[in-house]
């Protein structure tokens, strides 16, 4: 077999070394504290990153329920299992929790997990600032949940349009939490999207010139430069409607000088780009798994890169392709309609350069490539629904209605879903040290698979039939009850697979067979330490030469000279990774915790009363002044 | 299988005071936000703009330029002790940073005193019409930039007065003058957009 | 065109109820939502095509699992990806092209003589009203709009409350009803027809049920119904009606509601000047019967939760002659 040379057998393992002594210091310096309080305090990316997988998943089975609610609500015409006000508020909870609480934070977190360890360092830049972005996305979701749990649940759309969601129109404290939670998942962003762009270029292992970085690696950055774009559209957007609705601005107020569709811009501005947000590093995860299945490269490294970067910037040029039924000038309209069908041809090219990956290897069908395979089958519609979205008659006439659910739902699950239960089910040996149960894997993408068309294929047609979005129910002679029956019995196989695979996760954490290093035989350098890996990461950091050590190195070269007493870091060059200096960064601390408290007390408490923002402000000024003071801690 | 040494950093520095340092990339990086931030707002006051019939709205008139020229002529004197800043940063000059960090807030304090009658000079109220909600807002956007700038001032002079500093202090120092430049320059536009603009 | 479309419905999407009915984006009944739906089935099919390609491809570069690492297999390779790329590109082109044609033929303008139909969306009702050239003989109607079949009509759509969108799937797309500005919409209506339709916009507790039905008609009937609408509300003929009135009058039906020539000017809530001549009430959600509208007027609340209708209570025979009143306004 020609290949072999490109390929380790499975259980050669590349090892790092470090001496005794060595590893004994590094744990000493990295450790993070013990007992409970040890928990508050840590600063290490994999945990945090760890913390923001768990606490994606909690959200996405509370938004699982609510979808299972309102597919409960919708199986018969005019069904009275909700009424409309709860089937509101749960209908923004749903969309509200799974893009800001499950989807971008997954990312956010699987981003964390990897990326520091597929660069080859030893933590993120700011350890201390990434825990409060934890923090603040955690308290966030508490407080939304706090919310609706005591019937305050915002109940104006996840999109919140104005007037609507203004204060005329939505009195009382339901669409401040929704508000309020926006502060807080856009500091969450911003924070990982800072650590990670600078983790990426400024701290690679010596030789990973731009053009070796890993694609999943390319696809976070890609990403995170995106959030650094995007998130500043929603962070004006929802503080002028926070203005608007405790000051009295009038922002969005006509009768003053305002517009409601100032709203729509800015939101969108944002809230599109936020869907590549939440697809590129899906794109990337795609890519590991298709290379760790086939063995060989990816083809086209470039040409995927140059995608991605094009993909980056086009998506913030699609907004006005959410507001066509508005009555936007002609010409503006036609500018968007080429914007958001050119935004397919990069999207294309990744998938013909995967397809040719495919071709001529020998891919195992383990249960990550199955997953990549449902991604290709369901995104693939997902996307060409959208090319229908994208031009301006057919989008006036679907837009709104069940078959933008359906596209959204191809776009969002199989275009983010799939590949990221395939990349948990592929990165979970390295993380935990065991693997996934297979057969569960399986029957998991199975149900998943079939749940998932008979759910959403359906809403296409329905949309056809003139079902529109937001209807708590409907008239039984509009003829929609039977495909909004089989659409239910759907969403029940979708949540029979998300059960199993919790279950899988559950078993396998306790008695799944123990992995190794390397249990895939992949190539880039997660996979160059044990699992789970230590706190440090790597017992010696490793130099690379080509895109693929693991497969081009016989035997990996490492670094030394690092202090191991401390918590050192090695920054490099931003373009050809040549080492530069040594950094120290801070460690474990329980200030990150008390500072987020704090702010986040002003934050909550401004929605009932303005006073606690700066109250909340001054509170956190001493904990920002112990912050600065306990940097430089052992 | 063991692995061969490739590369010794042992010789490498442990601090480095500038851009190839992870804490001015932070920096460049949350600047690049605040500057999003920024340019997003002054959309929102030309797209409202662009839907007036008049602006500034009927019986407002265009914002008073006294006491904003004077402070943006102010702001960009403060270049100065920033630089100066900077540069004993660099040096790792303690009593000539400690110095130039007085004489920082000292200029920082006036400026946001001074911010008050610029507030003034607006001649409306963050909840009279859209154009004062649009202008308040970048004014505020901006001061509250100023009061972050202001008070980290104040945490660096006060380790610089009362504990030892080491490199980081003096990077802090730094880059303490470097969002200084960052609060001179962005104020160079946001005072044509809020204050000439309306009387183009 | 149809034909095709109906078979493919059945053949890829296994349902072919939604390809005709009074209430799909593909049974068109005007010249806009005619080329909306050829641009549709245009679309549909490019797009089938395509992904039956790629999900072929996919299964047998899957399936080969044959193993070829040679230079002259990486070139075959990038010149499959680049032409695959390439006739990509140009079907995103034809697509575009199709498009921006089909967009531009839909709002070319109406001229003078398209009929002018001004419809305000309301939370959660339609107010319909038909200008004239004297402000005396204006129609205002609610949630039922008569339109001429083969004449362009124009609706002039702005918003009382909050963002709506006007959306009939037989006659043409959405246009949202938007505070604080105006939006308009053209269609040249060619099939005489009931519609239903929609808003389309999340817009409250409601938005289910904020129905409207089109009647698409001959200009004759159409000019019959319109000469209708004009007159003022009929007196009533019998006892039980002026009885009805009477109850009408005195309660608070009047703070909300019209009736031209009946007494009562409220405008919050549709007029019912001609109530009987609709055939539904509660905007499109029930049809017209004396049990329904009694039930509406005693409790809607129960029938459309948080609509902005208060629950009225009334003496049985009350009830009765005041719905004998409201079924008279024909």
């Amino acid at each position: 077999m020609s290949s072999t040379a490109r390929s380790l057998p499975v259980e050669q393992e590349p090892d790092l070394g470090g001496t005794e002594k060595e590893r004994s210091e590094l744990d000493r310096a990295w450790r993070e504290r013990s007992g409970f309080l040890g928990l508050l305090a840590s600063a290490d990316h994999k945990t945090i990153g760890k913390r923001y997988i768990v606490t994606a998943f909690g959200f996405f089975v509370l938004g699982g329920l609510e979808a299972l609610a309102m597919r409960l609500q919708l199986a018969r015409p005019e069904n009275r299992f909700l009424n409309p006000d709860l089937y509101d508020q749960i209908f923004t909870m749903h969309g509200t929790t799974m893009m800001f609480f499950f989807a971008v934070p997954v990312m956010l977190g699987i981003g964390l997990y990897f990326v520091p360890l597929m660069v080859g360092t030893r933590n993120v830049p700011f350890p201390r600032l990434n825990a409060v972005g934890y923090w603040f996305y955690l308290i966030g979701g508490v407080y939304l949940y706090s919310s609706f749990f005591a019937n305050g649940g915002p109940d104006a759309g996840w999109f919140d349009y104005v007037p609507l969601a203004g204060s005329e129109f939505s009195s009382g404290h339901r669409v401040d939490a929704w508000v309020q939670i926006i502060n807080f998942t856009e500091v969450s962003a911003l924070i990982v999207a800072s650590s990670l762009i600078v983790t990426v270029f400024k701290q690679r292992a010596p030789g990973m010139s731009l053009n070796r970085i890993p694609l999943f690696v390319w696809s976070i950055l890609v990403t995170m430069i995106m959030v650094i774009f995007a998130m500043p559209a929603v962070i004006f957007a929802a503080g002028s409607l926070n203005s608007d609705r405790t000051i009295g601005t009038h922002f969005f107020n006509a009768a003053e000088g305002g517009d409601a569709l100032l709203w729509q811009h800015s939101f969108w501005f944002f809230g599109h780009p936020e869907v590549y947000i939440i697809f590129l590093p899906a794109l990337g995860m795609v890519a590991t798994i298709l290379s760790a299945s086939c063995r060989r490269e990816v083809f086209g490294y470039t040409a995927i890169v140059l995608s991605l970067v094009s993909t980056g910037f086009l998506g913030f040029g699609l907004w006005v392709h959410h507001m066509f039924a508005t009555g936007l000038p002609q010409m503006g309209q036609s500018f968007f309609t080429a914007a958001s069908l050119m935004i397919a041809i990069p999207t294309g090219v990744q998938l013909f350069c995967w397809i040719a990956t495919i071709w001529g290897s020998r891919p195992r069908l383990e249960p990550h490539l199955l997953f990549v395979l449902g991604f290709f089958f369901i995104f693939v519609i997902g996307g060409l629904t959208g090319l229908m979205l994208a031009s301006v008659p057919l989008d006036l006439q679907v837009h709104d209605t069940f078959f933008v659910v359906g596209h959204l739902h191809y776009v969002l699950i199989g275009g983010a879903v799939f590949p990221l239960l395939g990349a948990l089910y592929y990165w979970f040996p390295k993380m935990t040290g065991r693997f996934l149960g297979r057969r569960l894997a399986f029957f998991t993408f199975g149900f998943l698979f079939l749940g998932f068309n008979l759910t959403f294929f359906p809403m296409h047609e329905l949309g056809f039939m003139g079902m529109p979005r937001r209807v708590y129910t409907y008239l039984p002679e509009k003829g929609w009850g039977p495909l909004n029956l089989l659409s239910t019995i759907g969403a029940g196989l979708i949540a029979v697979a998300i059960l199993l695979f919790f279950v899988n996760v559950v078993r396998s954490l306790r008695r799944g067979a123990r992995a190794g290093m390397n249990p895939w035989g992949a190539e880039t350098l997660e996979w160059a330490t044990e699992s789970p890996p230590p706190v440090y990461n790597f017992g010696r950091l490793p130099v690379v030469s080509s895109r693929s050590p693991l497969w081009e190195e016989k035997e990996l070269p490492v670094v030394t000279g690092l202090r191991t007493d401390r918590r050192e870091l090695l920054v490099t060059h931003a373009l050809d990774g040549t080492p530069s200096h040594r950094e120290e960064v801070p460690g474990p601390s329980a200030l990150p915790l008390i500072i987020s408290i704090t702010m986040s007390i002003g934050l909550i408490g401004s929605v009932f009363a303005v006073l606690w923002l700066p109250a909340g402000a001054l509170a956190s000024i001493p904990p920002a002044l112990a912050w600065y003071w306990t940097e430089d801690e052992p | 299988m063991s692995s061969r040494a490739a590369i010794d950093v042992s010789d490498l520095p442990t601090a480095v005071l500038d851009s190839r340092s992870l804490v001015w990339w932070g920096t460049v990086v949350m600047t690049v936000i605040e500057t999003t931030v920024f340019a997003i707002t002054v959309g929102a006051y030309f797209y409202l703009r662009m839907i007036a019939h008049e602006w500034p709205p009927p019986r407002i008139g265009a914002p008073a330029l006294t006491a904003a020229t004077a402070n943006l002529v102010l702001l960009i004197v403060s270049v100065l002790p920033a630089l100066a800043l900077d540069r004993a940063g660099r040096r790792r000059d303690i009593s000539a940073v400690r110095l130039w960090l007085f004489v920082n807030l000292a200029f920082g304090t006036a400026f946001l005193g001074l911010r008050v009658f610029e507030f003034k000079a607006l001649h409306c109220w963050w909840n009279s019409n859209a154009y004062g909600s649009v202008t308040w807002t970048i004014l505020g956007l901006h001061t509250s930039n100023l009061l972050t700038s202001l008070l980290e001032t104040a945490f660096v002079l006060a380790w610089f007065l009362f504990e030892k500093p080491d490199e980081h202090h003096f990077l802090d120092a730094r880059l303490d003058g470097v969002f200084w430049y960052f609060i001179v320059i962005t104020w160079i536009p946001l005072y044509l957009v809020v204050f000439i603009v309306p009387r183009l | 065109m149809r034909r095709t479309g109906r078979g493919s419905c059945a053949a890829l999407f296994l349902f072919a109820a939604g390809c005709r009915g009074v209430y799909s984006t593909l049974d068109p009944a005007t010249r806009e939502a005619a080329r909306i739906t050829t641009l549709h089935w245009v679309m549909y099919w490019m797009c089938a095509a395509f992904f039956v390609a790629m999900m072929t491809v996919l299964a047998v570069a899957v399936s080969r699992q044959r193993r070829s690492e040679t230079p002259e297999g990486d070139r075959r390779r990038s010149v499959s990806v680049a032409v695959a790329a390439g006739i990509s590109t140009g079907l995103l082109l034809v697509l575009l092209a199709a498009s921006v044609v089909t967009g531009h033929a839909n709002v070319a303008p109406a001229g003078a003589k398209a009929l002018e139909i001004e419809v305000i969306g309301h939370q959660w009702w339609w107010e319909v009203r038909y200008p004239a050239r004297s402000s005396a003989h204006d129609v205002t109607t609610a949630n039922e709009i008569h339109v001429p079949v083969g004449r362009a009509v124009r609706l002039q759509l702005s918003s009382g409350d909050v963002i709506h969108s006007f959306w009939v799937p037989n006659l043409h797309g959405k246009k949202d009803l938007i505070p604080g500005r105006r939006t308009s919409q053209v269609f040249h209506v060619e099939k005489e027809g009931t519609f239903r339709g929609q808003c389309a916009e999340f817009c409250g507790y409601q938005h289910a049920h904020m129905g409207l039905v089109v009647f698409a008609e001959s200009p004759r009937l159409f000019e019959a119904w319109l000469d209708r609408q004009r007159r003022l509300a009929s007196e009533p003929a019998g006892g039980a009606e002026r009885h009805g009135r009477e109850v009408f009058l005195s309660s608070p039906c009047v703070l909300c509601h019209t009736i031209r020539g009946g007494g009562a000017f409220g405008h919050k809530a549709p007029d019912l000047t001609h109530l009987a001549s609709r055939t539904t009430i509660a905007s499109a959600t029930l049809p017209n019967t004396p049990g329904h509208l009694a039930g509406w007027v005693t409790d809607p609340q129960s029938i459309k939760p948080g609509n902005r209708m208060p629950p009225n209570i009334l003496a049985a025979n009350d009830l009765d002659d005041l719905v004998s009143y409201l079924r008279s306004l024909r």
